[in-house]
């Protein structure tokens, strides 16, 4: 008999709150955390706004924040997520669990480099007539201003092993970065790790901020982002016929998921099961999604499969929905595909509609949320769903939560590159 | 533990190192004693207080990309280049027939690092907005004018997964695709998954690999803030020297090492030529900072592969030659085999390839196997009690046919794989 | 002022660094995306590159307006431009010849409309329209 796995512990850092609760009352309010971009001056991006976490401080939530004196926002919101979620899991005590057999597998991402300190170097150290870089003047001037400390947590491994030097978490250590599908794939891979029984116990999740000069400059040249003109909060359209693009948002989504048995021997609370999962490769282009939805059909149909529940059974879909033009028209083609005449019975929404897309970390949230909306019987809405599209004709859970009870709900999260991941979540049962 | 009764075997071998193409002359140059580790050419480091690295003269990936393919070399850093190239030599040394693949059985699974941007795609928008004051960029004239200057693709050149998905377009992988980005234990971990995926049957056929390369003005730059570096720029081939007394830090390297995986049956069918199987793979993080995660991942591997310790011929080590890593690293190898094997360190000969490092050594063990002789460590001059295991200096015969490969970062991820010779 | 030839050589000159492809590979009937391979994100790169090498501006959607044809049901109905749509393309794109696309308006053929020969002749229309 294969493992089951269960998830005992959850913690999120998010535009729409940092407790669970809060972030979902929020949600199934219809409430947007999308405002004017304060991090940096961005009026004169292309993009001006994003969905931010305001007046964050560390110290509400871990008892030493030292270790992240020198971290990006991006490591600070994973620890804030892990804490919560270690507590909620009460393994926050050292000597309760074997803590060689509790191990850590993130889908976070990169540090926040030094946008001002960079730039200005480049410029100092280019000769625009002869078109060339004075590497040795770059190298001073480097040297002198760069501050080592925040250089060394710009690497992409450092907020693993942050989580796990403090909080004493000694099993097997993983972080990936597949774009925006990373932390759903984490959590899958992080699933099949206990599965296989290199671990009991594992912390999974994302964490990521994009919300920086560089994030913005990157998505705006590639016309990725929203440009919309009007109020900020009814930027995000996922499935409107006029949606133009996704909102950047950031955040953290930690879980703490664990072997049925282990679970129950040492009486944890156990909010759902972890039931199935799928990662699959378009191998199509380096933005556009194949226009069959080859990669994202196979990794629904291969998550669904995995999870052994019946297509009937999955009572709620918590869509990728980034709004961009491609996403959703492919998405929605997959789930038909998949769910055949089931595709219209089965509510779907995207809650970036409300938080923007938290990049790496999105794909945790959202399995929160999932989690949320099976133990309180509300779906999350699609919010400033307006026009129709001939091309996205599902029942997207428009503008208002709704009371729908369910047992299983699929995850999607695909990304940049051909990235498919898809999770399916079960309310548990013995 | 679940047992499963897929065998993955390693068919294929790609690798681009500062000692050499692919993994017959990469080996040769290792047993004749020679070191990669040399001044950097690339451009001009003489402003750096390190001034030397492992580096790849003349690579060009044109040279190992289809023609139909090289458009998409335009999107690619360095970092990616490596790595497509060394997945097409690992596919043409597999000599698979791509078109009898099951594609949607076909995974790609890479180790990847922080990719540094290229300054000058950034010099015009740079020079606009900023005033030449430090930190401080005009963000309204960058916002407005700047965007206007910078090719548009800019950031797809830098995503760290885009090696394994590039890999994946290239030959049209439709199956699992991941890149796992833990620094200097990436490739290791890599393969270790591409394993489990193997053996839980999600694919059949996977190029798992790594790929870094650091050598530009701004990893450099970077790197010297916060690593601990030798500066040894007088003798740069004698920098590295992993668990010798007078170890002095870590040399930067480049390069990737990519594997063809495959299933044991799957490889038997089309009559692959066989170098190793994969044994078993553990993981763990150092949490004390005492080695003792080191040796819970090689238990782990050891226990998995159901091998006695007396089978393995050498332990191909992180051996990274810094003060402390190398103390940790031989305590927890030490304490996991107490009857220690000759311990070998190629980073001595290439430098620390990053996310590729651990694949690239690792084929010096394959070629091993194929070879029968093992490469030595250069510059081990003096015993450091601290470092108690034996350190190989001089090639020899394989004696034996297994293998443990141990990978580590400062930061405390371990991952260690056994592997045997397919005999 | 530019030729008409020297404004030809230079768009062929800036596709084949684009999209990588041989000098004789590129004619004036060659399509972009049939011919030459181009996908969506070598659009982006391309008016970059003509932006730069003309010296001129592109804004978004002017050169390669298939926004338009992104799902309004006024627009595009069945996989096929309406009557309607082609207005609005023939509005939008003043520099490309619509009559034969519009015999048979598959959205599907619609990128077969970006040869090389239109791209040089969109350049033309702006150096001409900058120099007014």
């Amino acid at each position: 008999m294969r493992r089951r796995i269960v998830i005992t512990g959850m913690g999120v850092v998010t535009p729409l709150g940092t407790t669970i609760h809060e972030m979902f009352q929020n949600l199934i309010a219809g409430k947007s955390g999308i405002g004017p971009i304060t991090r940096f001056n961005a009026k004169s991006f292309p993009t001006t706004f994003a969905a931010e976490i305001k007046n964050f401080d560390l110290a509400k939530f871990v008892k030493d924040p030292s270790p992240w004196k020198n971290c990006g926002v991006n490591s600070c919101f994973a620890a804030a997520a892990a804490q919560q979620a270690l507590e909620d899991a009460g393994l926050l005590d050292n000597t309760k669990v074997d803590r060689t057999r509790f191990g850590v597998y993130l889908g976070s991402g990169e540090g926040i480099q030094d946008f001002n300190n960079m730039i200005s170097m480049i410029a100092r150290a280019y000769n625009s007539e002869t078109r060339s870089l004075d590497c040795v003047k770059f190298a001073a001037e480097g040297l002198k201003h760069f501050h080592g400390g925040h250089e060394a947590e710009q690497e992409l491994h450092t907020t693993p092993a942050h989580l796990a030097q403090y909080f004493c978490l000694e099993g097997p250590n993983f972080n990936c970065l597949t774009a925006c599908a990373a932390s759903s794939q984490a959590i899958g891979e992080a699933l099949e790790i206990i599965r296989h029984g290199d671990a009991d116990i594992m912390l999974t999740g994302g964490s990521h901020s994009m919300i920086h000069p560089f994030g913005v400059t990157g998505f705006n040249l590639l016309t990725a982002l929203s440009t919309f003109k009007g109020d900020p909060t009814k930027s995000s359209k996922p499935f409107d016929l006029n949606r133009d693009g996704f909102v950047l948002g950031e955040g953290s989504g930690m879980l703490v998921i664990e072997e049925l048995e282990h679970a129950k021997k040492r009486g944890a609370k156990i909010h759902a099961e972890l039931t199935g999962y799928c990662s699959t490769a378009d191998a199509f282009r380096v933005t556009d999604s194949h226009p069959e939805g080859r990669g994202a059909i196979a990794c629904i149909a291969g998550a669904i499969k995995d999870s052994g529940v019946a297509i009937e059974e999955i009572g709620y879909i918590n869509a990728h929905g980034t709004s961009t033009q491609v996403n959703d028209r492919v998405e929605t083609l997959g789930i038909k595909k998949v769910f055949g005449d089931r595709a219209y019975k089965t509510p779907v929404s995207s809650i970036k509609s409300m938080m923007g897309h938290l990049i790496a970390a999105a794909g945790a949230v959202e399995l929160i949320t999932c989690i949320e909306a099976m133990r309180t019987g509300i779906l999350p809405p699609t919010m400033n769903y307006e026009t129709p599209d001939p091309e996205c004709d599902l029942d997207y859970i428009p503008n208002k939560a709704r009371e729908h009870k369910t047992r299983n709900c699929l995850s999607n999260s695909f990304g940049f590159g051909g990235q498919n991941t898809s999770l399916v979540v079960s309310a548990f049962s013995n | 533990m679940v047992v499963s009764l897929r065998r993955a075997v390693i068919t294929g071998i790609g690798a681009l190192t500062p000692l050499g193409i692919n993994g017959p002359s990469f080996h040769k140059a290792l047993i004749e004693g020679k070191s990669g580790v040399r001044g950097i050419t690339s451009f001009d480091a003489s402003g750096l207080p390190i001034r030397f690295a492992g580096c790849i003269p003349d690579f060009d990936a044109k040279n190992y990309v289809d023609k139909k393919d090289r458009k998409a070399l335009r999107v690619m850093a360095k970092t990616i280049q490596l790595a497509v190239s060394g997945a097409q030599c690992a596919i043409n040394d597999s000599l698979v027939d791509k078109d009898k693949l099951d594609r949607t059985r076909f995974g790609v699974i890479f180790g990847a690092g922080l990719i540094a941007s290229e300054l000058n795609e950034l010099a015009d928008a740079a020079v606009l907005s900023s005033s030449g004051d430090p930190i401080k960029v005009d963000l309204e004239v960058w916002g407005h004018k700047g965007l206007e200057v910078i090719q548009p693709l800019w950031m797809l050149k830098y995503l760290p997964n885009m090696l394994a998905c590039q890999v994946s377009i290239l030959h049209d992988a439709q199956g699992p695709n991941n890149s796992i980005t833990q620094s200097d234990v990436a490739s290791i971990l890599a393969l270790g998954e591409t394993y489990r995926l193997l053996c839980r049957d999600r694919g059949d056929f996977f190029l798992s690999g790594g790929a870094e390369s650091r050598i530009n003005i701004l990893s450099m730059t970077r790197h010297s803030l916060f690593e601990d570096l030798s500066t040894n720029n007088e003798h740069p081939e004698k920098a590295c020297k992993p668990f010798d007394k007078n170890r002095e830090g870590m040399v930067i390297g480049e390069g990737t090492g990519v594997l063809a995986v495959e299933e044991l049956e799957h490889a038997k069918s089309r009559g692959a030529k066989i170098y190793a199987e994969i044994l078993g793979f553990g993981a763990a993080f150092d949490q004390k900072k005492d080695g003792s995660g080191v040796a819970r991942a090689i238990h782990a591997a050891l226990n998995e592969s159901g091998i006695d310790p007396s089978e393995i011929d050498h332990v191909n080590a992180h051996g990274v030659g810094c003060k402390l890593a190398d103390r940790r690293e031989a305590q927890g190898i030490r304490s996991a085999l107490p009857k220690t094997p000759d311990v070998i360190a190629v980073k001595s000969a290439i430098g620390n390839l990053g996310a590729a490092g651990g694949l690239v050594e690792l084929v010096a063990s394959l070629e091993a196997f194929q070879t029968g002789v093992v490469p030595g460590t250069l510059n081990y001059e003096n015993v450091d009690p601290d470092c108690p295991v034996p350190v190989l200096r001089a090639s020899r015969e394989l004696k034996k046919n297994c293998v443990l490969k141990v990978s580590m970062c400062q930061t405390g991820q371990c991952g260690a794989v056994v592997i045997r010779r397919w005999v | 002022m530019a030729t008409k030839e020297e404004i030809y050589a230079k768009v062929s000159a800036t596709l084949i660094e684009a999209l990588n492809v041989e000098e004789d590979e590129v004619k004036p009937t060659s399509t972009l995306q049939g011919d030459l391979g181009a996908e969506s994100i070598d659009y982006l790169d391309i008016v970059f590159r003509l932006e730069r090498e003309f010296g001129i501006k592109i804004p978004r959607n002017e050169l390669f307006p298939e926004a338009v044809l992104q799902g309004d049901p006024d627009i595009v109905q069945n996989g096929k431009v309406t009557p309607k749509g082609i207005e609005e393309l023939k509005e939008k794109m003043p520099f490309a010849d619509l009559t034969e696309f519009a015999k048979n308006p598959e959205v599907n053929n619609f990128s077969d409309l970006f040869t090389v020969a239109l791209i040089a002749r969109y350049i033309e229309g702006k150096l001409a329209a900058g120099k007014n």
